[in-house]
C-alpha cells in the first residue's frame, strides 16, 4: 500500500521538469520546412496526442527525444519501447546525459498478433551548449540535444539525431537527422508556430504550403 | 576462442524444418567440434544482446517451436516481417533478402556460405573471418534498425501525407459545390439587394436628413460639455442625454443607420481566407484614393460601390466595392488594379477580437493607481465600462461601428483601465468599438477605417490599438497618414507565439508595437518577436477591470500596450509643444533595457513601468 502511494506520488511528479520542458497548449501548432504540420490536440500527462489538419492523430511523450511509441505502414504494424530513463535528459543542462535502448517490434497487421519481429537499438544522448539557431521562423537560443545510435553490440554509431531545443518556443526548431550507414542528412526546420486562437486551419496550411513538394511531373 | 555464427533449425537448400532427431544429431557434432560457439536463435531479437551483456561465450540453441524461427519461412512471402531476423538471411539467400541483405548482395553470399553447418563444423576459422562475419552480421542488424525507424518515421509522414491528399480532395469537392451554390445565392441576393436598396435609398434619405439635424445638435451639446468640463470626474459616454448606461451604450444616430445596414450585409457575405489565411469578405475590396476615371472604369467592370467613407479627419476617401459577377477576390483585386493602378487596394479583411489568455478573478483586487495622466486616449477595441472606477474622474466617449451599440466587453474594460490613474476628471477616453459589443463579433477593415477615421477626428494624440490582424494595405495607408498627422499609434504585437509571422498594425513602421513582460520581466510566452518590437510593459497576470465593476487578472500584450500608451499621453500632456517622435525618444531613455543591448527583437528597447504616483 505504501509503495502504490509512493508510486503514485512519484508519477506525480516525475516527467520532464523546469523552465525548459516543452511547453504545449492545446490547438499549438507547428509548421516545418517539409511542408507538414502538428498541432496539439490533447494532453495527458507527459503524453501529447499530434495531428496534422484533419485525420488520425498519434501520441508520444512530451520528451520528444522520445521515438513514437506505436505506428502503422505499407500493412504493417509497429511498437517501440524505451529502456532506461531518457526522461533524465531534463531538465536541459549542457553536458547532461542520458543511454537507454529502444526495442522495436513489427508485424504484418494482418498476421497473427503474437508474432512480433524485434530489434533493439542503444541510444546516448547529450545536451551541449546553448547556441543561438536561425531557422524560418526566427533566431531562437537554443540547446543541441545529440543523439547517436549504435549498433547493439560493438557499439559502432548507426545513425545521429540533433535536436535544437528552444526553451523559448517551447518545442524542437530544428531537427538534424545524419544515417552514417549511407551518408544522408535530413534537416527540418520550423517555419512558424501559431499560438492556439491564432492556429486556424487556413493560416496553418498557408504557411505549409510553399514548402510542400512538389508532385513530380508526369 | 572460436566463435562460430550458426544456426539450427531448417536445411536450407530444402526449405524446410530440420527434424529433431537431426538437430540434436547437429547440435552434438558442434559441440564436438567447435570450443565455443555463439548461436542465434533464428530471428529472435537482440533484446537481450548488447555490448555489456553479451556474455564472452555464450551458447543458445535455436529452437524451431520459437515464434521468431518461424519467420524463416515467411521470408519469400514477407519481406518485411524478417526485420530482426539477423540469422534468417542465410537462409533465405540473397533473393530474399530485401531488407538487409537486399542493399548489399555480398552480405548474403557469405552469409549463405557462413550459415552452412558445414561452416560451423568443417571450418578451422581465423579469428579475421569470425569477425567479418560479426561484422557482417550487425551490418544486417543495423540495416534492420535503420529500415524499422525509417518505416516507423515513413509511417508518420505517409499519414500526413495522405491526409492532406485527402483533405485537398475533399476541399476541391466542397468549394465546387460550393461556388455553385454561391453563384444561385448571388443571383438571389442580387435581386434581393437591388429591391432593398431601392428602399434603402429612400429610407437613407430621410435618415440623412434627420441625422445631420441631430449631429447639429449633438454637436452642440459636446461642446457645451466640453467647455463645462465635468469638475465631478464621473465618467460620461456618447449617449445623448450624456448619462452613463450600464450594459449598452447608444451611439450616434449616423453610427446607428450605417452600423445595421453593415450588420445585416455582414449575415449576406460569405466568408473567404487570403494567400496567408486570413478571413475577408467575399467579393469585397476597399479601394483608397480612387480617381473619378478608375471608378467609372472598375463599374464597368462590374464593381458597384456598396459605401464611400469621407475620411476628413485621416484624409482622402475610401470605397467599399463589391463586385458583381461573382468573381473571385484575387481576381477581382487583380482587375482592379489594372482599372485603378493609382489605388491602394485591399480585401476587406475581418479583424477579430483579440486572443489572450482567459481572465482570472481569482485573487484580483483593485490595484494601487498610478499618478494622474491628464491626458486624452484614444482607443480601438471592444466597448468599456464608462462606470467602472478604474475609469472614475475620466471622461468617456464611444461609439460603435460594427453594430449599433457598444457593449461594454472584457477586452476594452481591461484595456481602458490600464491607461489612467488617479484622475480627477481632466482626462478624457474615446472608444471606438469595431467588435460589435460583447459578442466580440469581426469587425471589417472598414469598419476599422471607420473607427480610425473618428478617433483622428478626436483630441487624443495618442491611440491605442490591443488588436492584431493581417496586414490589410488600405488600413496601413490610414494608420500612417494619421501618424503623418501627429497621432501616435500604440498596438500590442499580439499573441501568435514567438515562432509567428509578425501581426499588424504593430508591424507597420509608423507604430509604436508593445509586447508583454510577466512580474520577474521574462517576456510573455506567447508574445510575437521581431524587430518592430519597441517596448515591453506588464502584460501577464495583470490586474485589470472587467465589465461588471470588478478585476480580473488578464494576461496578453493587449494588456501591455495600454501602459505604454499611457506613459506617452502623459508626457505630451505634459509637454503640449513635443510632438508624438519625441514623447517616444523620451521613452526610449527610461527603458529598462533587457535582452540583448540595445534593441531587439523581444523587449524592443526595454520595458517600461506604469507612471509611478
Amino acid at each position: 500500500m505504501i509503495l502504490a502511494v509512493l508510486a503514485f506520488s512519484l508519477g506525480l511528479t516525475s516527467g520532464l521538469a523546469g523552465e525548459t520542458a516543452p511547453n504545449y497548449a492545446v490547438g499549438d501548432a507547428f509548421v516545418w520546412s517539409n511542408g507538414r504540420i502538428e498541432k496539439v490536440r490533447s494532453q495527458d500527462g507527459d503524453q501529447i496526442v499530434w495531428s496534422g489538419l484533419t485525420g488520425r492523430p498519434w501520441r508520444r511523450s512530451i520528451n520528444f527525444v522520445a521515438p513514437i511509441p506505436e505506428w502503422r505502414f505499407e500493412g504493417r504494424i509497429g511498437r517501440r519501447t524505451v529502456l532506461g530513463d531518457i526522461d533524465a535528459l531534463w531538465p536541459l543542462r549542457p553536458g547532461r546525459s542520458v543511454q537507454f535502448r529502444v526495442v522495436s517490434e513489427s508485424r504484418p497487421q494482418s498476421g497473427p498478433a503474437d508474432r512480433w519481429d524485434r530489434s533493439v537499438a542503444l541510444w546516448t544522448c547529450q545536451v551541449g551548449a546553448v547556441r543561438t539557431v536561425t531557422v524560418e521562423a526566427g533566431a531562437f537560443s537554443a540547446f543541441p540535444i545529440i543523439c547517436d545510435r549504435f549498433s547493439p553490440t560493438v557499439m559502432r554509431p548507426v545513425a545521429r539525431m540533433v535536436w535544437d531545443y528552444a526553451p523559448d518556443v517551447g518545442h524542437f526548431i530544428r531537427r538534424v537527422t545524419t544515417n552514417y550507414r549511407d551518408g544522408r542528412q535530413t534537416t527540418v526546420k520550423l517555419v512558424a508556430a501559431l499560438h492556439g486562437p491564432a492556429a486556424t486551419d487556413e493560416r496553418l496550411e498557408s504557411l505549409a504550403r510553399p514548402y510542400r513538394p512538389k508532385p513530380a511531373a508526369n | 576462442m572460436f566463435l562460430a555464427v550458426v544456426r539450427i533449425g531448417r536445411r536450407e537448400e530444402e526449405d524446410k524444418p530440420l527434424s529433431p532427431s537431426r538437430k540434436i544429431l547437429t547440435l552434438a557434432r558442434l559441440l564436438v567440434s567447435a570450443s565455443a560457439c555463439v548461436l542465434y536463435p533464428a530471428g529472435a531479437g537482440s533484446v537481450a544482446a548488447s555490448p555489456v551483456s553479451l556474455p564472452a561465450m555464450m551458447l543458445v540453441v535455436a529452437d524451431d517451436g520459437h515464434d521468431d524461427r518461424d519467420r524463416g519461412d515467411r521470408g519469400g512471402r514477407d519481406d518485411k516481417g524478417d526485420k530482426g531476423d539477423k540469422g534468417d538471411k542465410g537462409d533465405r539467400g540473397g533473393g530474399d533478402d530485401d531488407d538487409g541483405g537486399g542493399s548489399d548482395p555480398k552480405d548474403d553470399d557469405d552469409d549463405s556460405g557462413g550459415d552452412d553447418s558445414g561452416g560451423g563444423d568443417g571450418d578451422d576459422d581465423t579469428s579475421d573471418k569470425e569477425e567479418d562475419r560479426e561484422d557482417k552480421a550487425e551490418d544486417r542488424e543495423d540495416d534492420l534498425n535503420d529500415k524499422d525507424e525509417d518505416k516507423a518515421d515513413k509511417a508518420e509522414d505517409r499519414e500526413e501525407d495522405e491526409k492532406d491528399k485527402a483533405e485537398d480532395k475533399e476541399d476541391e469537392q466542397k468549394d465546387k459545390g460550393e461556388d455553385e451554390k454561391d453563384k444561385a445565392e448571388d443571383k438571389e441576393e442580387d435581386e434581393k439587394d437591388k429591391a432593398k436598396d431601392k428602399e434603402d435609398e429612400q429610407k437613407d434619405k430621410e435618415e440623412d436628413e434627420k441625422d445631420k439635424s441631430e449631429d447639429k445638435a449633438e454637436d452642440e451639446k459636446d461642446k457645451a460639455e466640453d467647455k463645462a468640463e465635468d469638475s465631478s470626474g464621473e465618467s460620461d459616454d456618447d449617449s445623448e442625454d450624456g448619462a452613463a448606461v450600464i450594459g449598452l451604450v447608444k451611439a450616434s444616430a449616423d453610427d446607428v443607420s450605417d452600423s445595421d445596414r453593415y450588420a445585416s450585409a455582414l449575415e449576406a457575405v460569405q466568408i473567404d481566407s487570403d494567400a496567408k489565411g486570413f478571413d475577408y469578405r467575399r467579393g469585397e475590396i476597399v479601394a483608397m484614393d480612387l480617381q473619378p476615371d478608375s471608378l467609372a472604369a472598375a463599374e464597368e467592370l462590374g464593381f458597384s460601390v456598396v459605401q464611400v467613407l469621407d475620411l476628413e479627419a485621416v484624409g482622402g476617401k475610401v470605397y467599399l466595392l463589391r463586385n458583381e459577377r461573382s468573381m473571385a477576390t484575387p481576381d477581382a483585386m487583380a482587375l482592379m488594379a489594372r482599372a485603378a493602378p493609382e489605388a491602394t487596394l485591399a480585401p476587406n479583411h475581418l479583424f477579430y477580437a483579440p486572443s489572450s489568455d482567459g481572465p482570472s478573478r481569482k485573487g484580483a483586487i483593485a490595484p494601487a493607481r498610478a499618478a494622474a495622466c491628464n491626458c486624452q486616449i484614444a482607443m480601438l477595441d471592444t466597448g468599456v465600462e464608462p462606470r467602472h472606477p478604474s475609469l472614475s474622474g475620466v471622461k468617456v466617449r464611444q461609439r460603435a461601428f460594427a453594430s449599433g451599440t457598444a457593449a461594454p466587453a472584457p477586452h476594452g474594460a481591461a484595456v481602458a483601465s490600464l491607461m489612467f490613474g488617479e484622475e480627477t476628471g481632466r482626462s478624457q477616453l474615446f472608444v471606438a468599438d469595431v467588435f460589435g459589443g460583447a459578442g466580440g463579433r469581426a469587425g471589417a477593415a472598414t469598419v476599422v477605417i471607420r473607427g480610425l477615421e473618428w478617433l483622428a477626428s478626436t483630441s487624443a494624440s495618442v491611440i491605442n490599438i490591443s488588436l492584431a490582424g493581417p496586414s490589410n494595405p488600405v488600413v496601413e495607408a490610414v494608420i500612417a497618414r494619421m501618424s503623418q498627422r501627429g497621432k501616435v499609434i500604440v498596438a500590442a504585437v499580439g499573441n501568435d507565439g514567438p515562432a509567428a509571422p509578425p501581426a499588424y498594425p504593430a508591424a507597420q513602421p509608423e507604430v509604436v508595437a508593445v509586447t508583454a513582460v510577466d512580474p520577474s520581466d521574462k517576456v510573455y510566452r506567447y508574445a510575437v518577436r521581431g524587430r518592430h518590437v519597441a517596448f515591453a510593459a506588464a502584460g501577464v497576470m495583470v490586474t485589470a477591470a472587467s465589465p461588471d465593476g470588478g478585476y480580473a487578472r488578464v494576461t496578453g500584450t493587449s494588456f501591455a500596450a495600454p501602459v505604454v500608451a499611457g506613459r506617452i499621453a502623459r508626457i505630451m500632456a505634459a509637454s503640449p509643444k513635443a510632438d508624438g517622435r519625441e514623447a517616444v525618444r523620451s521613452l526610449q531613455k527610461s527603458a529598462i533595457d533587457l535582452g540583448a543591448p540595445g534593441r531587439d527583437a523581444i523587449y524592443g528597447y526595454g520595458v517600461l513601468r506604469p507612471s509611478p504616483r
